[in-house]
Parts: C-alpha cells; sequence; structure tokens
C-alpha cells in the first residue's frame, strides 16, 4: 500500500512540472463616436483543428449577444457554460488590461485568439501563434477593435 | 421489377398552375442562431426574387419541431397580401425545425367531353376521386409531396432532422446552423426514407433581384444523397431539391416531390 501511495505522489508532482503561464496585455483602444458600448471580447487558446481548447478571458453582458463573438461562438462558445470560474466577467472600458492565465496546454500547434465586438459597432478577431517550445512573447496590433497584444508565454 | 423513372426536377415547372411554384416559396426566419431564449419572427411568401416578398402563402400546416421532439403551432400567425408571418418561441437549448407542407396532397386532371381544355383540381385524394363525373376521360392523378423548412438553434446546436421517410428530406451533413463562408458545406438528402441519389440541387444567394442573374448554383447529389457547396460570400441562401416520377406499370400515379431549405451562411 505505501509503494502504491508513493507511486501516486511521484506522478502527481511530475504533471505540474509541465504548466504554462501566459501573461496577457491587451487594449481596448478608446472610441469617439456618438453611441458607445463597451466591447464584448473572448480570449481562447485553440489547437490546428481551430477548436478551443481553454477559456481564457470572457467579457460579455446580454447572453443575447453572446453568438456575435462569432469565431469564439463557432468554435467552442456555443457549447461553454457560464460562468467560468476565472474567465468570464462584465465588459471593460478602453484601457490597457493585463491577464494571466495558467495550466496545462496540450503539444503541437496552438493558436491564442483574441476576439471583439461592439453592440452598434465592428468585429474584430486577432490570432497568434504560440511557440512551440511555450517559451517566448508574440506580439500583435488590432486595427479597429483591439488596441496592441503582447503575450508572454512561460514553461515552468 | 418495372423500373422507376426519376427525372431531376427544378422547382419551377410547367402545366401545374394551380401551384404557386413558378415562383420559389419560401420560409425566411429573423434569426437562425441565438445566444439567448427569443421569439423569432418568420415570413413566409412566394416570389421571383428570392427572399422579396411577393405573395403571402396560407399559414396552414406550419409546424414547430422543438429539441425534444414536440410539435407546436406558430405564434399568432397571419396571411397577408404580400407576406405572412409567425412567430416561433425559442426557448429550450437545441434546435427547432419549423416547417411547412410535407404531407401528401393530390391533383387531378380529366377531360369533360365538349369542353375545350382539361379540368384541373387538387385536394384530399377520395374528395377529388368522388368530385370526377362518370364521363370523364383521361383521368389522371398527380402526388405531390412538397416540404419547406428552416432551422433556428439556441446554444448547441442538435440533430433535428425530418425522418417521415416521405418525399425529400434533409438527413444529415452538417447542420444548417454552423454553415461559415470559408468552408465548403456539406448536405445529404433522402426521398423517400432512401439517398436521393442522382437529384439536382439549387443553391440561391439572397437578393437576385439587386443581380443581372439568379446566381443559382447547381449540384448533382451523389450515391449518399449529398453534396458539397461552396458559399460565394456571407448571407441568406435557399436550397431546394426537387424530382418527378412519372406514372408507369409500378405506380399508379405521377409523384412530384419538392423541398426548399433556407439558412444562414455567416462571414467567419
Amino acid at each position: 500500500m505505501r509503494k502504491l501511495i508513493a507511486a501516486v505522489a511521484l506522478t502527481a508532482v511530475a504533471s505540474f512540472a509541465q504548466a504554462e503561464r501566459i501573461t496577457l496585455e491587451l487594449v481596448i483602444p478608446e472610441m469617439q463616436g456618438v453611441e458607445y458600448h463597451r466591447p464584448y471580447v473572448a480570449v481562447w487558446i485553440s489547437d490546428d483543428s481551430r477548436q478551443i481548447v481553454e477559456h481564457v478571458a470572457l467579457w460579455v453582458e446580454q447572453e443575447k449577444w453572446w453568438r456575435d463573438l462569432r469565431s469564439w461562438w463557432r468554435r467552442g462558445g456555443a457549447y461553454a457554460q457560464l460562468p467560468i470560474d476565472g474567465v468570464s466577467g462584465a465588459t471593460r472600458k478602453p484601457g490597457t488590461y493585463t491577464l494571466s492565465w495558467e495550466g496545462q496546454l496540450p503539444e503541437g500547434e496552438l493558436t491564442l485568439n483574441l476576439e471583439a465586438v461592439r453592440e452598434v459597432g465592428g468585429r474584430e478577431h486577432v490570432r497568434l501563434a504560440l511557440p512551440l517550445d511555450r517559451n517566448g512573447t508574440v506580439k500583435a496590433q488590432g486595427s479597429k477593435e483591439l488596441g496592441q497584444i503582447v503575450a508572454r508565454i512561460t514553461h515552468h | 421489377m418495372k423500373k422507376q423513372l426519376i427525372v431531376a426536377l427544378t422547382v419551377s415547372v410547367m402545366g401545374w398552375p394551380l401551384m404557386a411554384d413558378a415562383h420559389k416559396r419560401w420560409l425566411l426566419p429573423g434569426d437562425f442562431s441565438l445566444s439567448d431564449a427569443e421569439q423569432v419572427s418568420v415570413d413566409f411568401s412566394a416570389s421571383n426574387n428570392i427572399f422579396s416578398v411577393d405573395k403571402g402563402m396560407s399559414t396552414e400546416g406550419i409546424e414547430v419541431v422543438d429539441p425534444e421532439g414536440e410539435v407546436h403551432a406558430p405564434i399568432n400567425p397571419v396571411q397577408r397580401k404580400r407576406r405572412s408571418i409567425f412567430d416561433v418561441e425559442i426557448d429550450k437549448k437545441g434546435t427547432y425545425r419549423v416547417l411547412s407542407g410535407g404531407k401528401p396532397m393530390y391533383f387531378a386532371s380529366y377531360q369533360v367531353p365538349d369542353e375545350e381544355k382539361p379540368r384541373r383540381d387538387r385536394g384530399a385524394l377520395q374528395a377529388l376521386k368522388a368530385k370526377i363525373p362518370s364521363n370523364a376521360s383521361n383521368v389522371s392523378f398527380t402526388e405531390s409531396v412538397s416540404l419547406l423548412e428552416t432551422y433556428i438553434s439556441l446554444g448547441a446546436p442538435s440533430n433535428n432532422f425530418g425522418s417521415t421517410g416521405k418525399g425529400i428530406e434533409l438527413v444529415g451533413g452538417d447542420h444548417p446552423n454552423t454553415l461559415y463562408a470559408d468552408e465548403p458545406s456539406r448536405f445529404v438528402f433522402h426521398l423517400n426514407g432512401q439517398p436521393a441519389k442522382g437529384l439536382t440541387l439549387e443553391v440561391t444567394p439572397d437578393g437576385s433581384i439587386y443581380r443581372d442573374e439568379e446566381g443559382t448554383v447547381s449540384y448533382t447529389l451523389d450515391d449518399k444523397g449529398a453534396a458539397e457547396v461552396e458559399w460565394s460570400v456571407a448571407g441568406r441562401y435557399f436550397l431546394e431539391v426537387g424530382a418527378r416520377v412519372d406514372k408507369s406499370d409500378a405506380n399508379d400515379m405521377a409523384k412530384r416531390y419538392g423541398y426548399g431549405l433556407t439558412v444562414e451562411v455567416l462571414k467567419p
């Protein structure tokens, strides 16, 4: 019995040795306009079949408009059960936000996706390929609904 | 075994003036994919230009099948001159199927002596037969099964395809509420419960009134009754399949089958 418990304990330690941490900085740009609604934003990690592997952030209000996050909805959002602890929350006003996510990721090609859509506004979906060795920084620049995006991924 | 002659046919067929089938008849819901419960407004009209209303259709025989298979009547249906409208309550998660028709209708044609043209009539089969005078000649009947449908989902879509085994039915392929303009979509049809092999699927995008041509693209259904449809743009589309089976030794009457599906294709 003692040998079995020791083996299980070792396995538990070994699995956490492979965690990734992602620190994401994203900008919701200021907009000049008559009718401004805070964007609905979805951040997720997808695999090479484009399906959602991990939800990272979901800033939404009325359920009615969730499906307007069209890519998120298509790739797994329609199946998501909300609220998701540490992921879903209210929409945010323009500014720079830092999020962090920690967990295990599968091997292979993974993409960090950010999608933002505004009521009476536009929609944008930005994709960043995550480094295969899970160490490094990737950047992108949104053109309308998202601003500068910087994602740092570390493996520990 | 006598062979049945099955002929692929567009819906705009000649010779049946009692049916408004020189036009396309179509259902058009206001929403196809929902993330919250809503009451969805649906238009029902017949027109030459797809999704441009022209003639309001009868709302009798409209059914709404919910994700659990329960059948509901449409809410507040009204037949107006140019368009008919009804509402559908979408509050259960999964896919609703909204349909009109799908049940056999019968047409009769017969010649009465001293009349110039053959008489035509339609209705239930026994009632039709009873109305035919004993001195009539060239009596022929046609059975017609014509189905119009569309699908509306709340949350994740579910399998809610028709399965009566009568006429042309959509039975599989990509779910109608998961269509995007960056990927072709597969549709699988049955005719009378068997793969609709060799029939023609015609796909027409919205807005033909704003084009110089119909824009209809045709596909031949393969051995499984399937076709892969490529979408030129995001938007609403109308898909039609038709077939005609001539009267023969194996069939005491000619059969006509029609099918129309309204879908939405999203921008990826």
